[in-house]
């Protein structure tokens, strides 16, 4: 029994879950949360539900945690700071992290043998279990997410200002 | 312990940690930040319980995805919701947003 990469996980995703409820700044809160996603993410490569979490990566971190941030930015509760040298290093090094895990993970994918080797769950299969099983489902939420998209912007919406 | 229990203990500790956010916290923000983290610790226990329970790997990820979106549409509202009580009101604190008690 493995438990060292899922210890190192929850560990790694508790910190994240914290700092981003804890945090000083509700922008390093946002980033923590992010952070967090990516964790969980994580935990579902490394539980074989691959496409879980390439769907969690581009809904939560790629949508969600981004829109927050828009969010934080708009409240304008975030710490207004001098640029320093050591965050913008910090910064720097963490963006080169990620672009090297991203180009790692790419040719990694690529390096791989043929797909058709394993051609018992792949994405069109996945696609074509959920319209099969689930396909009032996938229509009750698509219906759910347009209403909520048209409700987010129509509450978001500057009022104009009726002038006397 | 099995491994299936580990995952369990790590759903329940992100459970409490976004249980604690949505009661100790008051700014409207970071309570939204709690329930996210409440709904990722659901969609971690059917992962888990897709991969060493009964429910089948395409069923769970069907299921999660579902949570995903729903969780998205949730998101996105009471970030709309956020922004409109800022604008009316200036402060995101939701002990101060006690009209409706009137």
């Amino acid at each position: 029994m493995d438990f060292i990469v899922p210890i190192i996980l929850i560990i790694f995703s508790s910190i994240a879950a914290i700092l981003s409820l804890e945090s000083r700044s509700l922008v390093y809160g946002a980033v923590s949360l992010a952070i967090f996603f990516l964790g969980l993410s994580l935990f579902f490569f490394y539980l074989g539900l691959t496409y879980l979490a390439i769907f969690q990566v581009a809904v939560y971190v790629g949508a969600i945690a981004v829109l927050i941030m828009f969010t934080v930015m708009v409240v304008g509760e975030g710490q207004r700071r001098k640029r320093s040298v050591p965050l913008l290093a910090m910064g720097l090094l963490g963006g080169a992290i990620i672009l090297a895990s991203f180009i790692m993970g790419i040719s990694y994918f690529f390096s791989l043998p043929n797909p058709s080797m394993q051609p018992s769950f792949t994405l069109v299969s996945l696609a074509r279990y959920v319209m099969d099983n689930y396909g009032l489902i996938l229509f009750i939420l698509a219906l759910l997410l347009t209403s909520a998209a048209y409700g987010a912007v129509a509450l978001a919406r500057r009022e104009v200002e009726e002038t006397a | 312990m099995n491994e299936l229990s580990v995952y369990i203990i790590a759903s329940v500790i992100f459970l409490a940690i976004g249980v604690y956010g949505i009661i100790a916290k008051r700014n409207a923000i970071r309570i939204l930040f709690a329930i996210e983290i409440v709904i990722n610790a659901a969609n971690l226990n059917i992962a888990a319980f897709a991969r060493y329970g009964s429910l089948a790997l395409s069923q769970a990820q069907a299921i999660a995805i579902f949570v995903i979106g729903i969780a998205a549409a949730e998101a996105a509202v009471g970030l709309a919701i956020i922004i409109q009580a800022f604008r009316l009101r200036g402060k995101i604190n939701v002990d101060e947003m006690n009209e409706m008690k009137e």
